[in-house]
C-alpha cells in the first residue's frame, strides 16, 4: 500500500549476523524508519513477512537453513506468499558473478555488496522508492524486470538465441 | 505495438516484441510528493553523516566480531573440508570494511575467491596457501596500523601465490580428466 509519510514505511532485515542486523536496523532508524523487524534466516524472514507486512526487505545471501536466494524465491513464487511484489535488496559479501546471477534470477530487486557504506545503502533504498520496477512473468521467471535498459534499436522478437515465445499473462 | 502499453488490458509489451507481460500495477511505496521528499533525505549530506556516525559508534563491536571470526578461521584451517574456512572468511570480508579493517577484509575476500576457484573435485586446498592467507588475515585484523603500510604488498603476494597454486592444481587435475577410459586404452605391447 502506498504510504503518505516515509516514516510509516516498515522494513524487514534478514541476516544471520546479529552485528549486521543491528547495524542495518540503526541505519534505517536514521532515515526515520521506526518500524524495523529482524529475522536471522530466510525461514524466520518468511514468517516475519506474513506477520508484519514490511514495505521492503534487506536480506543477506548466505544463511542457514534457508538462504537469501531460497527466501527470495519463496517470496516471489510461493502460493501462500503475503506479497510477491515486495522490493528485496540483497546485501551480500558474495560478489562472484554466478551468485549475483542466481540472486537476480531468484527475483531480487537490488544488490548491495558488503562491506556496505551508508551512501551505498541509501542509494539502493532511493532506487526502490524512486524507480519501482515492473514485474515480468514467463515460464522460468517471475520477478522485477531484469533489464534496466530497453534497446529501441532492437526490432526482432527475441533477444537471445534460446529465447522461446512466452505467453501473454495478465497479472 | 511493441514497447507500448496496452491500456485496455493493463499490460505493457516489452520492446523486443516478445509478449512477456509486465505487471506494472505494483503500488509505489510512497506518494509522488513523499517520494521526492524521502529521496532528498536519502541523498542529503546530513543523513549520510548521521549514518556514518552510527557505523563509527559500532566500530569497536564490529572489530570484536571480526576478531571472533578470525579465531574461528584459525581453528577452521586445521579442520577437514573447506566449509567452515569459507564461512569464516566470508563473514570477515563482510564485516571488516565497516570495522576499519579493510586489509583483513581484502585478504579474506581473496581467500574466498581462491576457495571458490578450486576445481570441483578438489576437496583439500593447498595447506600452505591457506595457512599464509589465514596468518595474514589474523595479523591485519590484530595490527591494523601495520596492515595499512604493508597490507597491499602482502595481499598482492598472496594473490600471486594463490593464482600459481590454482594453475598447478588445474594442470594436475586436467590430464587425469582428459585421459581415455581404461577400456579404450590400447593394449600394452
Amino acid at each position: 500500500m502506498t504510504k503518505a509519510h516515509f516514516d510509516d514505511l516498515k522494513a524487514l532485515v534478514v541476516d544471520d549476523n546479529a552485528h549486521m542486523r543491528e547495524l542495518l536496523h540503526a541505519l534505517l532508524n536514521v532515515l526515520g524508519i521506526r518500524e524495523v523487524v529482524e529475522a536471522a534466516d530466510g525461514e524466520a524472514g518468511y514468517v516475519a513477512l506474513a506477520q508484519y507486512q514490511p514495505d521492503f526487505i534487506l536480506t543477506d545471501l548466505a544463511m542457514q537453513p534457508v538462504d537469501g536466494i531460497e527466501f527470495t524465491r519463496r517470496v516471489r513464487l510461493s502460493p501462500d506468499t503475503p506479497n510477491p511484489f515486495v522490493p528485496i535488496i540483497m546485501v551480500s559479501g558474495h560478489t562472484e558473478r554466478n551468485r549475483v546471477e542466481a540472486a537476480r534470477d531468484a527475483g531480487v530487486t537490488e544488490m548491495l555488496a558488503k562491506p556496505i557504506t551508508t551512501q551505498s545503502l541509501f542509494a539502493r533504498i532511493a532506487e526502490i522508492v524512486e524507480h519501482p520496477r515492473a514485474f515480468v512473468r514467463c515460464d522460468s521467471y517471475f520477478g522485477p524486470d531484469r533489464r534496466r535498459r530497453h534497446g529501441d534499436s532492437h526490432s526482432g522478437p527475441w533477444l537471445r538465441f534460446d529465447d522461446s515465445a512466452p505467453d501473454v499473462v495478465t497479472i | 505495438m511493441p514497447g507500448e502499453r496496452n491500456q485496455d488490458a493493463g499490460e505493457r509489451l516489452l520492446p523486443n516484441g516478445a509478449a512477456i507481460i509486465a505487471a506494472e500495477n505494483c503500488p509505489a511505496l510512497l506518494t509522488p510528493a513523499e517520494t521526492r521528499h524521502f529521496a532528498a533525505l536519502l541523498r542529503s549530506e546530513a543523513a549520510r553523516m548521521r549514518g556514518e556516525n552510527i557505523v563509527a559508534a559500532r566500530k569497536q563491536s564490529l572489530t570484536e566480531a571480526v576478531l571472533g571470526e578470525v579465531s574461528g578461521l584459525e581453528h577452521a584451517k586445521d579442520q577437514s573440508g573447506t566449509e567452515h574456512l569459507y564461512a569464516h572468511a566470508h563473514e570477515i570480508r563482510g564485516l571488516a570494511g565497516m570495522a576499519g579493517l579493510s586489509t583483513a577484509g581484502r585478504i579474506a575476500n581473496d581467500l574466498c575467491h581462491y576457495l571458490d576457484a578450486l576445481p570441483a573435485d578438489i576437496t583439500l586446498p593447498d595447506p600452505m596457501t591457506v595457512e599464509l592467507h589465514v596468518r595474514a588475515i589474523g595479523r591485519a585484523a590484530r595490527a591494523p596500523r601495520e596492515a595499512e603500510d604493508l597490507g597491499t604488498a602482502v595481499a598482492e603476494t598472496l594473490n600471486r601465490l594463490a593464482a600459481r597454486n590454482l594453475t598447478q592444481t588445474r594442470s594436475a587435475v586436467e590430464p587425469v580428466r582428459d585421459a581415455p577410459p581404461e577400456a579404450a586404452k590400447p593394449d600394452a605391447p
